[in-house]
């Protein structure tokens, strides 16, 4: 589904990714921890296609094709979806209708027939269940005045809304409290398949209790410096990142 | 030529003898003073003297129609008056006047027209004065509530030649009345045409009135309004100022609050492109205590257009106890748009709060990313911004028919 190879990505000039590799297969979970500053949230923007950033080698496939070629609203089309770390406020504009914008652009594109007004908060109401939001904030302007938990849902939301293939969640857990982290993961698990597969960055070995991944990787200074499984989360949370630091000093 | 062969071409020969005495006054200052230069710090960023001179040299005055005007008239309210080149136009006007509203000719009102004219008066003010042969009048009475907008719509129409309009109406708003007019400023035809259009709203105590002028012209088309506002007591009177062209524009909003307790809401917004020039200059005239004003103007600008905002709150030595609050906002979509904006703020009461505010950026570029990075394309996503942005003035207009209007006009100028 996803394989990246020796991706290497800078932002004005400094270097931030240092050759990633990576593959993601569907049905797989995968989780990336790494001490801040160490790239995580630069990946998942290069993958989405945010334009500040410039790729300066390496290639990324996305469903056998290179996601370099596509525009990022052709991305999401294509079925990637990147939850925020950091949600955008959009004064103006609610949830709902942004929501109905951006399924009926990708349905169009995967040949299906727009949704009307009916059909459409049906869809909605159905998952709006998943992750126990509430209809009145959806109407209000997207994001705006949201707690940090409520952006956070909304996220997961939207991501129930477009049925996406891949899905990058950026510290969705951090904000949470301990009954929204279990709502959210929930609403992860309804939502997952054989077919579709998901990055989940994290700094927490907690969310990887509810959402278990398939592999754990360790992102240090730009590069994936260790893999293994759920196991290597527990001992991050018990050593932290030092030994990690300490093994790869001279990278 | 001559500044005074140019006026004498702009002032149209009169008809009528109630405005003799407002006219020849007029005339007498404007002939003297002229039409304000660069050199005028009012008009320093809209010359409009120059390409008036420029082009109205061969100005023959105007002919009939033609086209059919018909077909460019929109269907906003059952009360329509639709005025072609500043004249009332029965045969395009349809309205069925609710009870509490009577329309008369302006001449009832000609003292009032007579105190207009001053040494301190506006330039295009006084050119409107001196050409005064009609104008209409509408009143509404004491506690009526007028639910249906009154629509004013004035066609300035160079379709044969080159066109001039002096367009002046007159509102008064009797105690407790509520109302809303509305005045849409259109043209038709490929001359240019300059319409200096006049109106004066008199808000009496308690009433509540809703002035929205909507400004659509073409890129032949050159427009100075004057709109004057005396605010009495209790009063609350809301100005929306729209714009979506004009070769041209500038419009005057003064209003004064010359009654205690009293509050004027103004909003604006200009959307502009290819070599338009809109300029807005808002008086906000805090004269007794007590009083409020919020004003919110905003731009949204393309190709190399060019805006200019200039807000003046005054808040008298006598105006206690006042709130002004004044906001632009803007949205420049190309590196060629220019905005030019300049608050002015007066304070010489000494307990007052005031503030102003403005800011000139791009459409933000997060923003944008979080929505394409949703599905949706680049153009939707632009489209989806500006429109939020823009509605932030445009749902403050509380008919829906003249709001639905607005809004597609907006989705027309902004999905070029
Ligand atoms: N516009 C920029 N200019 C310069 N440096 C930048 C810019 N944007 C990001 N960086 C730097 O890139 C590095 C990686 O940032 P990134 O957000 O990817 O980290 P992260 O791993 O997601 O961290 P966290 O765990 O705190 O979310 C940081 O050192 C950051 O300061
Ligand atoms: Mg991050």
């Amino acid at each position: 589904m996803l394989k990246v190879k020796n991706l290497k990505a800078s932002i004005e000039g400094k270097e931030i990714l240092k050759g990633i590799n990576l593959e993601v297969k569907p049905g797989e979970v995968h989780a990336i921890m790494g001490p801040n500053g160490s790239g995580k949230s630069t990946l998942s923007a290069v993958l989405a296609g945010r334009e500040e950033y410039s790729v300066d080698s390496g290639t990324v496939e996305f469903l056998g094709s290179d996601i370099f070629d596509l525009s990022p609203e052709e991305r999401a089309r294509e079925g990637l979806f990147l939850a925020f770390q950091y949600p955008i406020e959009i004064p103006g504009v609610s949830t709902t209708n942004f929501m109905r914008a951006a399924v009926n652009q990708i349905r169009e594109h995967r040949g299906l027939p727009k949704l009307d007004a009916v059909q459409f908060l049906k869809v909605m109401k159905e998952r709006m269940k998943i992750v126990d939001i509430d209809q009145a904030l959806l109407k209000r302007s997207l994001n705006e005045g949201f707690s940090g938990g409520e952006k956070k849902r909304n996220e997961i939301f939207q991501m129930a809304m477009l049925e996406p293939k891949l899905s990058i969640l950026d510290e969705t857990d951090s904000g949470l409290d301990i009954d929204a982290l279990k709502i959210v993961a929930n609403g992860v698990n309804t939502l997952r398949s054989a077919d579709n597969a998901t990055i989940v960055i994290t700094h927490y070995q907690r969310l990887l209790d509810f959402i278990v991944p398939d592999f754990v990787h360790v992102l240090y200074n730009g590069q994936i410096v260790k893999t293994g499984t759920k196991e290597l989360a527990y001992e991050l949370e018990e050593r932290g990142y030092d030994w990690i630091k300490a093994e790869h000093a001279n990278v | 030529m001559e500044m005074s062969d140019l006026l004498q071409r702009l002032i149209k020969a009169p008809e009528s003898d109630s405005f003799s005495t407002a006219r020849e006054a007029a005339s007498t200052i404007i002939k003297e003073r002229g039409l304000p230069s660069r050199k005028n710090e009012e008009y320093k960023y809209t010359n409009l003297s120059k390409i008036l001179e420029r082009n109205f040299g061969e100005f023959g005055g105007n002919e009939e129609s033609a086209t059919d005007l018909s077909a460019l008239i929109p269907d906003l309210s059952d009360n329509q008056l639709v005025f072609v080149n500043g004249i009332l136009s029965e045969e395009l006007s349809s309205y069925k006047l609710p009870e509490g509203i009577t329309i008369s000719t302006i001449e009832e009102s000609k003292e009032l027209v007579e105190q207009d004219v001053g040494a301190k008066s506006d330039e295009f003010l006084l050119l409107n004065t001196s050409s005064l042969n009609t104008g209409i009048t509408i009143n509404i009475a004491k506690s009526a509530l007028i639910e249906k907008p009154i629509v004013l719509i004035h066609i300035t129409d160079s379709s044969k030649n080159q066109a001039v309009a002096h367009p002046r109406v007159l509102i008064n708003g009797a105690e407790s009345a509520q109302a809303t007019i509305a005045e849409l400023f259109i043209g038709n035809g490929d001359a240019l045409s300059f319409t200096n259009a006049v109106t004066e709203i008199n808000c009496a105590a308690s009433s509540n009135l809703s002035y929205i002028k909507i400004g659509n012209e073409n890129g032949n088309q050159l427009h100075v309004g004057n709109t004057q506002v005396n605010v009495a007591e209790k009063a609350i009177f809301n100005a929306m100022t729209v714009n979506f062209g004009g070769k041209m524009v500038r419009n005057n909003l003064q209003i004064s609050l010359n009654g205690s307790h009293s509050e004027a809401n103004l909003d604006g917004l200009y959307v502009t492109d290819n070599k338009e020039h809109i300029d807005n200059h808002t008086v906000v005239d805090h004269k007794v205590p007590n009083c409020n004003s919020n004003e919110l103007y905003k731009g949204i600008m393309n190709g190399s257009s060019k805006g200019i905002f200039n807000g003046k709150i005054y808040v008298r030595q006598d105006a206690q106890v006042t709130n002004a609050f004044q906001s632009n906002k803007n949205i420049l979509l190309s590196d060629n748009a220019t905005i030019n904006t300049k608050p002015q703020l007066e304070i010489w009461a000494d307990d007052v709060k005031c503030s102003h505010g403005c800011t000139t950026g791009k459409l933000d570029k997060e923003q944008l990313f979080y929505l394409r990075a949703r599905g949706i394309g680049e153009h939707s996503a632009k489209l989806m911004l500006l429109d939020a942005y823009a509605n932030e003035v445009i749902e403050r207009i509380k008919d829906e028919n003249l709001r639905t209007y607005v809004q597609e006009i907006l989705h027309t100028k902004i999905d070029e």
